[in-house]
């Protein structure tokens, strides 16, 4: 954590507003793409991100500086992630993720371009949510074994082990001819 | 250095866009055939994994996001628990999640709610219960995950609603849900069991 962040919360904490609005601006992007990964749903992406972002508001008395903000506002996120696909009772479905309607010019390299982040997409909402969570908390967000672990309140052995999983499952399924 | 650090040390670098392993992994890989195929293991998975464009808000959502906080903070979201009173917010708190636990409860031992129901607790709008929580504390509980529940909420609420639950205060608690969020529960939890 930085000092300016540092000195962002310590304000918010104490009701400064727009020292919150400020940390918006630098973790909104980041929770968006984050939730976005795992429901493949802008609207509840966009749901979940302003979710988060006022739970993070309304409990930043709770922030204790054992995890790093950024590691509790993830937390938070994750846990509204889960608890949001758990309730709808369902995940995307698979075949809906991003479809592409091939036209009559469908080789081109726009549909090529989708049709690749289609498949891509496909291969990581298949994956189970932890290995999910796990695989985008590591290779987009570049976070630590131990920053994964807090997020999914799970052990560090447990959370390297849904990572090197779900790496084995996307070789499997982007392998595929 | 092991193998097991080798390949942590891989992964890290795959997790980083133009990583190159330095002289020292290099020369473990010129020797292990192990970490070599763990090695190329990655780099089938980095091409693809590289077509996938960021993700990111677009202007009209940031607006979008930024209107709806900001307005949510001005006025109190839902259940409003930033503009109240530390003493407010501490009940209001211990209250929402325990609404949440007994609507649970009830779900799971009455099964679905007479229209009686709905008249005993036609005012509980002053609960301000919203419906995340109480969604979020439902869940969790009837999934059986208590041990989640201290990450979403502080230990002293865990506790105090775990407390509720044993005490069995469905009564209590049915006066401080609206209609509106007892049917809502009842709509996404009752037909999960």
């Amino acid at each position: 954590m930085t000092p300016d962040e540092q000195a962002l919360i310590e304000r918010a904490t104490a009701g400064d507003k727009e020292a919150f609005g400020e940390l918006v601006r630098q973790y909104q992007n980041r929770i968006f793409a984050f939730v976005m990964r795992m429901t493949r749903n802008r609207d509840t992406a966009l749901d979940l991100t302003q979710d988060t972002l006022l739970a993070a508001y309304q409990n930043l008395g709770g922030f204790r500086e054992e995890a790093t903000f950024s590691t509790w506002l993830f937390q938070i996120a994750a846990n509204k992630t889960i608890n949001s696909l758990k309730r709808s009772a369902r995940e995307t479905a698979l075949d809906d993720v991003d479809a592409v309607n091939p036209t009559s010019d469908h080789l081109d390299a726009g549909y090529i371009q989708k049709e690749r982040e289609r498949l891509v997409a496909k291969a990581i909402i298949g994956l189970p949510e932890r290995q999910r969570l796990a695989f985008g908390l590591r290779y987009y967000e570049h976070m630590k074994f131990e920053e994964i672990a807090r997020v999914m309140n799970v052990s560090v052995s447990a959370a390297k082990t849904d990572f090197a999983e779900a790496l084995k499952k996307l070789k499997t399924q982007l392998s595929k001819p | 250095m092991t193998c097991g650090k080798i390949k942590d040390i891989l992964q890290d670098g795959f997790t980083s866009a133009g990583w190159e392993p330095p002289a020292d992994i290099r020369r473990h890989l010129d020797e292990c055939a192990d970490c070599r195929a763990y090695q190329a293991e990655l780099s089938t998975l980095a091409e693809p994994l590289s077509w996938v464009a960021d993700i990111s808000l677009t202007a009209e959502e940031t607006l979008r996001l930024e209107s709806s906080l900001k307005a949510a903070i001005e006025t109190g979201d839902s259940y409003g628990v930033s503009q109240k009173s530390e003493t407010m917010r501490f009940w209001l708190s211990r209250m929402g999640f325990a609404a949440a636990a007994v609507a649970v409860i009830m779900i799971v031992s009455l099964g679905p709610p007479v229209p009686d129901d709905a008249a005993i607790v036609r005012n509980l709008g002053e609960m301000q219960m919203s419906q995340t929580v109480a969604a979020d504390a439902a869940l969790l509980l009837a999934n059986g995950d208590k041990e989640v529940l201290p990450s979403l909420v502080d230990p002293d609420q865990a506790a105090y609603l775990t407390a509720q639950i044993q005490a069995g205060k469905a009564d209590d608690i049915l006066e401080s849900a609206t209609p509106e969020e007892v049917e809502w529960l009842m709509q996404n939890y009752a037909g999960g069991r």
